[in-house]
């Protein structure tokens, strides 16, 4: 066997149920590189179609990929997968990622990725220490917040162990739930801290002492070094009227917020950058006031871990103290802000709710409301036993009015849990973001970020600019040999080039989430260079260096993504997902208030048959076909689809 | 010569002006290349060099390290990147075990991150007690060295550093010691710390010559907390007794200096062409600068000599230090500026 560079070379399997740990041959996966790609064949292998969340036997993966701890920039996520409790109507295969330290320090304790199956019948946490795999009795930390639990741990163990953990509303299997690292970095989507409280794992602590090898280490490091120049200026290089002088977006200065107004009171405020491990960009905002309260955003740039809270635009915060203890209470409780900010809140602001029905004391607005609202949802008291089940249940079961259904349906695309949604860029995307509902895997909002990441980057070039035209333009011309998607797309016209660009978008997204790296990561648009153009090849120029994977084109990334693609198809398909799932809900093409899209049932269909032809799905039904599936290695995935359940897949 | 870019109007509005005024006046006429190490006691360094500034007779005639990778926590983002950079860089392996660097970061207290890095001390306890010889000193950069073949692993360098986390780190599987080496004179660590918080010292210190070749300029003091001044800018004018000097710094920090005239040999501040002095003068201005603004200063040198005569002019920052964060840091190069 050819050596094995960036991979630890072994995955560990934790038992919850027996009590007993395994190992799993890291080479078996390689062909689904890491992150998104390993998650998706772990489930594939380790779990049936009919499971729910949580389930015992839901397998819940942590996958970290090859350059995971190597100095590679953006390539330091950690990818969770499993049945996610949050998906509507039907329990679905997804995936949530999170930045920060954890998955590096795994990889430097030895092992690509970390596997829980079954349910412990008591609190656990599980501790790694290299080797040294422990389960170990958590009932001193159940029922703690999140940061109570990583201080306890970090007094028991020191401050160099990195931590995965779940607040009160991940162990009352909340919906919403998400799995939390270190200050505030989340793997939000899908409910996964769920699934971890149904397996009764209150914490995953790990330290590592070992090392990543890489196959070309010093091209790595000048790679390394390309890439970030594309993107960043040191803070010492960058002028005082430069707007990204240090990172992407440089600390907490930007005059007239208000933290910015509390520093120039006088009050002493410090405000720094938290960014995840090798990242260039630093996306993270940590502030320190001069009373000792301090308080960091998280990622601010993951779509999966934060969001401006809802309630800090109603009540016209604009990121001061007020806004930041509305994030740390759903960071205490391990509830979702993005859920909080695109489900619960409307609920309050179309009047659906008001306090009372809460039992809450406190006007909306306020900041007792707010820290009771997440509080008795993550608490599952009153109501929020009915919200914890999710907006979706919320809106279409337990009130289940025509009026509630439609309301869900219309801002279900806004926020996305059934896979009739999908995200709310969607409009301002144009077309290539509609084929985005042509998803691989469930509540996939994010492919349609992909294409924004793909094409464009509105912070470095404004949009409705002529530059930011001229940029798609120029990266239509690099990537497909014309620009007339691109300009299509613009006017939104639904033309034969907007499909290969969809297709472009999603495999890129697909990449960026094997590797581990970031979507703020993209060393192809730069504002250090001519036209803003970088390096499209970079991204894999820098994985290959580390994994020595023979990746130095177009064809042979897609081939990996499309393997991964149409793996995580094949699990949609056994959980039930047809080409019917590939389409939106009624409202978008009647509503009034969609006709500003220029969205026909027509032009929809046609742009999303030309994506099936693309990928290789039958058009008839909108399942992989069996030589696509065999031209990308994945005959025994065809085979077990046909004989084991009973899915009979076109030729 | 090189124009200051231009700043936000509240940064215009809210610049300091000041006068030079005599604040700090001795240890300053004889200034040398290597500020600091020669005259420590009486300079307000404020970057004490264990074993040179209490004045240990012993390190007398130790070769001097070009410097040392000097952090600043203020726009750290604890990314990592440096110290595994680090390893990567020796070792072909990404590993925080192997780093040569540590790092802190107080996950819980706003995400502030602390690098640890070697000072290559001018009195370096490690290379003292090494038993073996193979700590020594590096005659092409100065920098304090193990050479890992020869270390037995007694870990006495260990303990002997005067740095708390020591900067001498032990490997248990080689059994061996190993420190920073300074990349060999170009630290990795600082060429990829995205956000500019690491800076070689010397980098930050060296004179450069302006376009014109009139003027140089050196940043001493605590390197530290120079990591985000621009290079000041500078304008002569004649006014009635002597030549004016009229400059504008920029930081990114509320800092305080001590912007000092001050030649690189001996006496003069002013040359003309031909290189006789023209002038002198040892004032020099005390002055603090808000965060993110620009603050102006003004210097007078009583001389007969016209600006069109000169040749050499040196103009020297002293010291500065961060006046509001981070807390104990800043405190200590506070008293050090005070003492
Ligand atoms: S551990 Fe090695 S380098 Fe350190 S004192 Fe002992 S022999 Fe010298
Ligand atoms: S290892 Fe310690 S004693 Fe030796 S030079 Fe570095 S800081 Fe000084
Ligand atoms: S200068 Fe070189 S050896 Fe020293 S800490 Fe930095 S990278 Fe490591
Ligand atoms: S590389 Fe720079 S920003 Fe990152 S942790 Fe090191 S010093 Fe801080």
């Amino acid at each position: 066997m050819a050596d094995l560079y960036g991979y630890t070379g072994k995955i560990l399997v934790v038992d919850l149920t027996s009590g007993e740990t395994s190992t799993l041959d890291t080479t078996n996966y390689t062909d689904f590189i890491g992150g998104r790609g390993m998650g998706a064949k772990l489930h594939w292998d380790l779990v049936g179609p009919d499971v729910k969340g949580t389930d015992p036997e839901n397998v819940l993966a942590f996958t970290t990929s090859p350059t995971t701890g190597t100095p590679c920039p953006g390539g330091q996520k950690t990818c969770v997968t499993g049945v996610a409790p949050h998906m509507y109507p039907v329990e679905t295969y997804l995936k949530s990622v999170f930045g920060g330290m954890w998955g590096p320090e795994l990889k430097y304790a030895g092992w690509d990725g970390v596997v829980l199956k079954g349910a412990s019948a008591t609190p656990v946490y599980i501790l790694i220490q290299d080797d040294r795999v422990e389960i170990r009795d958590a009932d001193d930390l159940w029922g703690l917040d999140t940061q109570s639990t990583e201080r306890m741990l970090w007094d028991r163990f020191d401050d160099k162990h990195r931590i995965v953990t779940i607040g009160p509303a991940g162990e009352n299997l909340v919906s919403d739930a998400v799995i939390l690292s270190d200050d505030s970095n989340t793997a939000g989507k899908g409910g996964f801290g769920a699934v971890m409280g149904s397996k009764k794992v209150k914490a995953i602590v790990v330290r590592g002492t070992g090392e990543v090898t890489m196959a070309r280490p010093e091209e790595l490091l000048e790679l390394a070094y390309e890439s970030q120049r594309l993107i960043t200026r040191k803070e010492t290089e960058a002028q005082p009227s430069h707007p990204y002088r240090g990172s992407l977006f440089g600390p907490l200065s930007t005059e007239g917020n208000d933290i910015w107004k509390e520093g120039q009171e006088g009050k002493n405020v410090r405000t720094g950058l938290a960014g995840c491990m090798m990242c260039p960009i630093a996306c993270g905002m940590s502030i320190k006031f001069k009373d000792g309260y301090s308080e960091s955003t998280g990622h601010i740039m993951c779509v999966e871990c934060n969001a401006e809270p809802e309630e800090m635009v109603v009540e016209n915060e604009n990121w001061g103290r007020a806004a930041f203890s509305r994030l740390k209470e759903m960071d205490k409780m391990g509830y979702s802000v993005w859920s909080m900010h695109l489900d619960i809140w409307p609920l309050f602001t179309y009047g659906v709710l008001k306090p009372e029905d809460l039992e809450i004391d406190a006007p909306v607005g306020s900041k007792k409301f707010s820290k009771e609202l997440v509080r008795k949802i993550s608490m599952r008291e009153g109501l929020g036993d009915e919200l914890a089940k999710g907006r979706a249940h919320f809106l279409n079961e337990f009130i289940g009015t025509d009026q509630t259904k439609l309301m869900y349906q219309m801002q279900a695309v806004t926020s996305g849990q059934s896979r009739l949604t999908y995200n709310y860029g969607a409009n301002f995307y144009g077309p290539i973001g509609w084929v985005g509902c042509c998803v691989s895997r469930g509540r996939d909002n994010d492919q349609t970020w992909a294409f924004s990441n793909t094409i464009t980057d509105p912070r470095v070039v404004a949009p409705g600019s002529k530059a930011y035209m001229q940029l798609q333009q120029d990266i239509g011309n690099m990537l497909w040999d014309t620009d007339q998607g691109a300009i299509d797309n613009a006017n939104r016209v639904v033309s034969d080039k907007i499909a290969p660009m969809a297709y472009t978008a999603h495999n890129f997204k697909c990449w960026v989430d094997t590797v581990g790296s970031c979507s703020q990561f993209m060393p192809h648009i730069s504002m250090y260079s001519d036209n803003y153009m970088g390096k499209w090849d970079i991204r894999r120029q820098l994985v290959s260096a580390v994994s020595g994977l023979d990746i130095d084109s177009d064809e042979k990334e897609n081939e990996y993504c499309d393997r991964i693609w149409m793996l995580e198809r094949c699990i949609g398909a056994r959980q039930g997902q047809t080409k019917e799932d590939d389409w939106m809900y009624d409202c978008i093409f009647e509503d009034p208030s969609y006709k500003d899209w220029g969205l026909t049932r027509e032009g929809l269909r046609s742009a999303i048959d030309q994506y099936y032809e693309i990928r290789g799905i039958d058009v008839e039904t909108g399942l992989p076909r069996r030589s696509t599936l065999e031209r990308l290695g994945l005959k025994d995935v065809a085979d077990r689809m046909e004989g084991e359940y009973g899915i009979a897949l076109p030729a | 010569m090189k124009n200051l870019q231009p700043i936000t109007e509240e940064g215009l509005s809210r610049r300091n002006f000041l006068t030079g005024a005599g604040i700090v006046a001795g240890g300053v006429a004889a200034a040398a290349m290597l500020p600091n190490i020669a005259h420590a006691e009486e300079s307000v360094a404020a970057q004490p060099l264990p074993g040179a500034t209490n004045g240990n007779k012993l390190w007398e005639g130790t070769q001097l390290a070009l410097g040392r990778v000097v952090h600043n926590p203020d726009i750290c983002s604890g990314c990592r990147t440096c110290e595994i950079v680090c390893s990567t860089f020796h070792e072909g392996k990404a590993s925080s075990y192997r780093s040569r660097l540590q790092w802190d970061k107080a996950v819980m207290d706003a995400c502030i991150t602390d690098i640890h890095t070697c000072r290559q001390c001018a009195g370096p306890e490690c290379v003292a007690v090494c038993p073996t010889g193979a700590l020594s000193i590096d005659p092409e950069t100065g920098a304090r060295v193990i050479d890992e073949e020869v270390c037995v692993g007694c870990r006495l360098c260990e303990g002997a550093c005067p740095v708390k986390p020591s900067m001498i780190r032990y490997d248990e599987r080689t059994s061996t010691c190993f420190k920073c080496d300074l990349c060999g004179g170009d630290p990795q660590c600082v060429k990829f710390c995205p956000t500019g918080a690491l800076q070689s010292s010397w980098d930050i210190r060296s004179a450069e010559e302006e376009d014109d070749g009139f003027w140089e300029i050196e940043v001493t003091g605590d390197a530290k907390t120079f990591a985000h001044i621009e290079k000041p800018t500078l304008v002569l004018s004649d006014v009635s007794g002597g030549i004016q000097f009229d400059g504008v710094v920029w930081t990114s920090h509320a800092t305080q200096f001590n912007i000092i005239m001050a030649t690189f040999d001996a006496t003069a501040e002013a040359y003309d062409k031909s290189g006789n002095s023209v002038g002198t003068s040892d004032s020099s201005a005390h002055m603090e600068i808000p965060e993110m603004q620009s603050a102006e200063f003004s210097l007078f040198i009583p001389t007969s000599a016209k600006v069109a005569d000169l040749g050499h002019m040196a103009l020297r920052i002293e010291s500065a230090y961060i006046t509001n964060a981070p807390g104990e840091e800043a405190a200590a190069d506070g008293a050090a500026q005070t003492a």
